[in-house]
């Protein structure tokens, strides 16, 4: 049985007089000691879906349907006191933008201190202690001198293993990963995936790794759910869905990151569907080299193209 | 300076000062003796991470800073020490396009008002004509005449920064330096905007600078390349050359992480990747920029300062072991890492 479960899950926004539809029935599942890979563009819903599971929304979003079990219990069904037992100590979330998620006004080591003495108590030198291990693990030079610096004197790479270094004091079961190399330099972003891999070993722990850039993924995930306007397109096997992708969306997006030897850089012509429409048929249509009539008139559903492999197209 | 050269950067040198926490100055050099040349018709590649000095570069070549040394020669006229009224005529001839579409447009203007006023400086029009040039452009830019009447937060990233493309060629340009166009849309738009600048250069004799440190996006829309780190040139040539048979350590793990999705990911991506931050020395140290990072050094690499250097015809590589390693093949083994040495660790201020 999967240690994340989200059954049919819809997501609305309600923006001033309009109601954006972010998420319209995401099903997915997430099998224990897995790295998934949850890969989309802007607008696909990927990060809603993984601030949803923390109940992290902001106050804008309301959830209108389904469930998210996470081993068996229902994190939508929780009250705030039952969710903050599993946030931090069995669901830990790192975030885009690191330096913005480190709280500027203290020293980067109290802030993992203050994070491992309210999971697991213990006297404050034994928590900095802990902090200056765990800086040290996840690879920032000079840990001692670095624990006490503040968030302001740390880079965007350094940010991010500093956030890391907070999820290792936590051991979660479950490690969400919200574009951790988005904004990093190229040269950096390989090391902070090759730290995260790492830290997922260590911990035995499970990954869900959100990114735009299903290139990138591909180097450290063992399996991919590929997102588009609020619905899942394809699920599987990293190599069942890079090397032998059976979504058009898929396919196209993949011809985007991996090029043609054209002169003409492949791209998706038209834009991703206004999310405050509702529509009948499949969200790609519009964009869809091979939509048909059926395309238009009904949403399709989720089929087996093989064992494992699964894709939302009626022509899969 | 030949007759074809539109935009020529000699030897470039500027140093900004920054305060520490210590309060103590220390002075960094953003771009350190760069020189680059673009001529007529042609795409320049810049690539670079942060702190590389690319976007420096760009602001000296728009005459938005000075520079502390060298000089920028337009179309033969050396621009750098111009008042602003000197180089007003030069305004319309060099545009630019920056990374952020959102930020880069006044909101309280529509689209079409928006390029009207991209065409002050071109006199000549009268309002009417500018009216239809801003329909033109739009349509040459693959957007209807509805979105004249559109105001900037009414459309997508992928449409505005066509829309910033359009604003450049108004005022019908010589050259146009775009910072990052591309890298703030969805990769699956990227090639509308790629696309349209290739068609584009293939219709006039614009020039360009293309500024990224997207390789996947570079290989499309250059026809030579400048890698840049840390203020430095190491590597010059033409796409092919640098693509193909990359010669410095740095250009070849931009590479291997960039185009990491691809076949040949694995021993090229552990072979060539790169160890610790960006890292600014002390001033006095003479030594290759990459070292300490790289996993090919020599304790030559730490003393000797390394010069750029042909390494084939229109190939240049800062990087004295270019052909040694080359030839046999970058071993990863031939190097550890180099630690330990005066270093200045700041991530970089643009």
């Amino acid at each position: 049985m999967a240690l994340v479960d989200i059954q049919n899950l819809r997501v609305q926004f309600h923006v001033g007089r309009d109601v954006v539809y972010a998420l319209r029935g995401v099903s997915m599942q997430v099998e224990r000691g897995t790295r998934t890979a949850i890969v989309g563009e802007s607008g696909s819903g990927k990060t809603v879906t993984a601030t949803s599971m923390l109940r992290l929304l902001p106050p804008t979003a309301r959830i209108t349907e389904g469930r998210i079990l996470f081993q068996d219990t229902d994190l939508l069904a929780l009250n705030e006191n039952e969710l903050r037992q599993i946030r931090g100590s069995q669901v830990c979330m790192v975030f885009q933008n690191a330096s913005a998620a480190l709280n500027p006004l203290y020293p980067v080591g109290q802030q993992i201190a203050d994070v491992y003495r309210q999971h697991n108590g213990g006297s404050k030198r034994e928590a900095w202690q802990r902090a200056v291990e765990v800086l040290a693990a996840t690879g920032i030079p000079h840990p001692e001198d670095q624990a006490r610096n503040y968030p302001f004197e740390y880079s965007g790479g350094m940010a991010q293993r500093a956030m890391i270094a907070m999820a290792l004091v936590c051991s979660p079961q479950l490690l969400i990963a919200d574009e951790p190399t988005t904004g990093l330099d190229v040269t950096i972003q390989v090391q902070v995936l090759d730290l995260i891999q790492e830290v997922v070993e260590k911990l035995n722990a499970t990954l869900m790794l959100i990114s735009h850039d299903i290139g990138l993924v591909s180097v450290i995930c063992d399996r991919v759910i590929v997102m588009y306007a609020g619905t899942v397109m394809e699920t599987g096997t990293a190599s069942q869905v890079l090397e032998h992708p059976a979504n058009p969306y898929t396919i196209r997006l993949l011809e985007c990151f991996t090029g043609t030897d054209g002169e003409e850089m492949p791209f998706i012509p038209g834009r991703v569907p206004d999310l405050r429409e509702q529509w009948q048929g499949c969200s790609f249509a519009r964009r869809c080299p091979r939509a048909q009539d059926i395309c238009w008139r009904e949403a399709p559903t989720v089929r087996q193209v093989e064992p494992g492999h699964h894709s939302a197209c009626h022509f899969s | 300076m030949n007759a074809d050269d539109v935009l020529v950067v000699q030897n470039a040198v500027k140093v900004f000062t920054v305060r520490r926490r210590s309060l103590k100055r220390v002075s960094m050099t953003a771009v350190d003796d760069v020189s680059l040349t673009v001529r007529r018709g042609e795409t320049v590649g810049l690539v670079g991470e942060s702190g590389s000095g690319k976007s420096t570069l760009g602001r000296a070549i728009l005459r938005l800073l000075d520079l502390d040394g060298g000089k920028v020669l337009f179309e033969g006229q050396e621009i750098q020490g111009l008042s602003e009224r000197e180089f007003r005529p030069l305004r319309a001839k060099i545009q630019m396009v920056f990374q952020d579409p959102a930020t880069s447009f006044n909101p309280t203007m529509t689209i079409g008002q928006t390029l009207v006023d991209a065409m002050r400086l071109a006199g000549h029009l009268t309002l009417k004509q500018k009216e239809q040039r801003a329909l033109a452009l739009l349509d040459q830019m693959q957007l209807d005449e509805r979105f004249v009447a559109l105001y900037p937060y009414e459309m997508s990233g992928g449409q505005l920064q066509r829309v910033a493309l359009a604003r450049a060629l108004a005022p019908e340009p010589d050259f146009i330096f775009l910072d990052e166009p591309t890298a703030a849309l969805d990769m699956s738009v990227r090639g509308q905007i790629i696309n349209l600048l290739l068609s584009l250069q293939r219709q006039s004799s614009l020039s360009l600078i293309f500024v990224s440190h997207d390789l996947r996006v570079i290989r499309y829309i250059a026809d030579r390349v400048y890698v840049m780190y840390l203020g430095q040139v190491v590597e010059t040539g033409t796409k092919r050359a640098v693509f193909e048979s990359p010669r410095h350590p740095y250009t070849r793990a931009l590479l291997a992480a960039t185009l990491i999705g691809q076949a040949e990911r694995g021993e090229m991506r552990r072979a060539g990747m790169l160890a610790g931050e960006v890292t600014h020395r002390a001033p006095d140290f003479a030594g290759c920029r990459l070292y300490g990072r790289c996993r090919h050094a020599t304790d030559r690499c730490a003393r000797e300062p390394q010069a750029l250097r042909a390494v084939a015809p229109d190939h240049w590589a800062r990087c004295w072991r270019a052909e040694e390693l080359a030839q046999s093949g970058w071993p990863a083994e031939s190097g550890s890492v180099k630690e330990g040495l005066p270093t200045e660790s700041q991530q970089a201020t643009a």
